[in-house]
C-alpha cells in the first residue's frame, strides 16, 4: 500500500486505489483534500498560507493558486466536478494570535476560493489550538485524523 | 528552595554542559578571543573538529569553497558563526532526545531549536544586524528548559492541558500553576547555571513574554517571533501544539506587520531543506 507524504507546499494526485498520502505536524497550515467517489480520483493540498504575500510569485504553498490546481488535476485525470467532495482539515491558531492568525485565514481564504469555484465543503475538521496528522486513503475518499493532545 | 531549584539540582544531566561548550560561550562573552584562540579550543576535541568542519561544509552555509581545517572556517564565516557551529554541536547532546513530558518525539527539541535559530537570525538580519548570531544562538536554545521539566510533566501533561482548556490559557501559564515557573524561567535559570552571557538567559526566560526583558528587548523580541513562527509552521511542535500567545508588544519593538510574517514563514518553508541538513549534521546521537 503506497503511502505519499506531503511537505508544506506540497501536493499530490492520485487515481491508485491502493494510495494513502499523507500530511504530518498540521498546525497553523490547512490540509484540503478532494475526491471523487465514483471513479477513486483523489488529491491533496498541503496549505501554509492563503495568498502570496506582496511581490511573492504565486505557489502551491497558497490556498489562492493550491485548490483551483487541485481541482484541474482532478478533472485532468477524469474526476467529474460535480462529483468531487472537498474537506478542509488543520488550521489550528495559537491560543491568542492577534494579527498572527494564520489558521483562520487559510481557512478564510480555503472557503472562499472553493466557494468561487462553486465546490461545496463536505467535511471539515479544523481550528483547536492541537496538532493534527492527516491520512488519505484515495480508494474511500476517507480522511483519517490523528489530534495530537486535542 | 524553589520547587524548580529542587528540580535543577535533583536532574543530574543538566548540572553541567560540557566543558569545551561552557568555554566557547565564556570566549563570546569577553570577546577578548581571537580565531586562533577559538580554533585551539575547538581542536581540543577532534570529534567536535570533525563535526564543526562537516557543518561548515553542509549545504547551510552554502559555501563554494570547501573547507578542511577550523581556522580556514573562522576566515571564511567569522568568529561567532563557528563559534555557533561548535556550539550547536554541543548542545545537540542535550537537546538531541526525545521528550516525552511534552511528547516530542527524538530530535524534535532539536529540530524546534535550529528552525527558531535560523528564523531569528534572519529577522535579525533585517531589524538589527549586530544581532545575527546572538538571535541564531537564542534561538537555538530557547526551549532549554523543557529538558527540565519534561520529565515532571509524564505525570502532570494532562493536568496541564485540562487547565489550558477549562480556562483558556497558555501551556507555559499551566506550567507556572503546576510547577511555580514555566520552562521560559525554568530555561533562564539553567542557562545561568550553564554560564550562559546575561542577554541570552534574558531572551530564553522572556521568550513567551518578550515586554518582559529588562535587559534586551528586541533579542527577546526576535525569539519570540520566531519561535511563534516555527510552532504555526509545525516545526517541532509537540503535545502543547500552539497553546501558546502572540505577545503584540515584540511585533511593536520589532515593526512587524502581518505582511512580513508571511515572508518569514516562506523564508523557514525555504530553508528547511538546510535546516534539517544542519540538524543531522549538528546532531551526535
Amino acid at each position: 500500500m503506497p503511502e505519499i507524504n506531503i511537505n508544506p507546499g506540497e501536493l499530490h494526485v492520485s487515481r491508485d486505489e491502493g494510495d494513502t498520502i499523507i500530511a504530518k505536524d498540521l498546525c497553523g497550515s490547512l490540509v484540503v483534500a478532494m475526491h471523487d467517489p465514483t471513479n477513486a480520483v483523489g488529491a491533496m493540498a498541503y496549505i501554509m498560507l492563503p495568498q502570496a504575500p506582496p511581490g511573492h510569485e504565486e505557489g502551491l504553498q497558497f490556498a489562492a493558486t493550491a485548490i483551483p490546481r487541485l481541482l484541474n488535476l482532478l478533472i485532468e485525470q477524469g474526476a467529474a466536478k460535480d462529483r468531487i467532495a472537498a474537506k478542509l482539515v488543520g488550521a489550528s491558531c495559537l491560543i491568542a494570535s492577534g494579527v498572527f492568525s494564520i489558521g483562520k485565514r487559510n481557512v478564510a481564504k480555503a472557503r472562499e476560493v472553493l466557494g468561487e469555484l462553486g465546490l461545496a465543503i463536505a467535511g471539515e475538521d479544523t481550528g483547536g489550538s492541537h496538532k493534527r496528522n492527516v491520512r488519505f486513503d484515495i480508494k474511500t475518499g476517507k480522511l483519517t485524523i490523528e489530534n495530537i493532545a486535542k | 528552595m524553589h520547587e524548580i531549584d529542587k528540580i535543577i539540582e535533583s536532574t543530574e544531566e543538566i548540572k553541567s554542559l560540557p566543558s569545551s561548550a561552557v568555554k566557547l560561550m565564556q570566549m563570546t562573552e569577553t570577546e577578548k578571543s581571537s580565531g586562533d584562540d577559538l580554533a585551539k579550543v575547538i581542536g581540543m576535541d577532534q570529534g567536535l573538529t570533525a563535526k564543526v568542519i562537516r557543518l561548515v561544509n553542509s549545504p547551510f552555509y552554502g559555501l563554494t569553497t570547501k573547507v578542511a581545517s577550523v581556522k580556514h572556517a573562522v576566515a571564511l564565516l567569522g568568529f561567532q558563526c563557528i563559534r555557533n557551529i561548535a556550539l550547536s554541536t554541543e548542545l545537540s547532546k542535550s537537546m538531541n532526545k526525545a521528550f516525552d513530558g511534552y511528547l516530542m518525539n527524538k530530535g524534535e527539541l532539536w529540530r524546534h531549536g535550529v528552525a527558531v535559530g535560523a528564523i531569528a537570525s534572519r529577522i535579525a538580519k533585517k531589524k538589527d544586524r549586530t544581532l545575527v548570531d546572538t538571535a541564531f544562538t537564542a534561538g537555538m536554545v530557547h526551549d532549554i528548559g523543557r529538558i527540565l521539566l519534561s520529565r515532571f510533566l509524564l505525570s502532570s501533561f494532562n493536568q496541564a492541558k485540562s487547565l489550558v482548556k477549562a480556562e483558556n490559557i497558555a501551556f507555559n501559564e499551566a506550567e507556572k500553576r503546576i510547577f511555580g515557573m514555566d520552562h521560559a524561567e525554568a530555561g533562564g535559570k539553567l542557562a545561568k547555571k550553564w554560564g550562559f552571557p546575561a542577554d541570552l538567559v534574558d531572551a530564553i526566560k522572556c521568550h513567551h513574554e518578550p515586554g518582559k526583558s529588562l535587559i534586551g528587548k528586541k533579542l527577546a523580541a526576535i525569539v519570540h517571533v520566531a519561535d511563534i513562527i516555527a510552532i504555526n509552521c509545525g516545526v517541532g511542535v509537540g503535545g502543547d501544539g500552539l497553546s501558546y500567545e502572540l505577545d503584540e508588544s515584540a511585533l511593536a519593538v520589532l515593526h512587524i506587520n502581518e505582511t512580513e510574517l508571511d515572508q518569514y514563514i516562506l523564508d523557514l518553508q525555504t530553508g528547511m531543506k538546510d535546516i534539517e541538513d544542519f540538524v543531522a549534521h549538528s546532531s551526535t546521537n
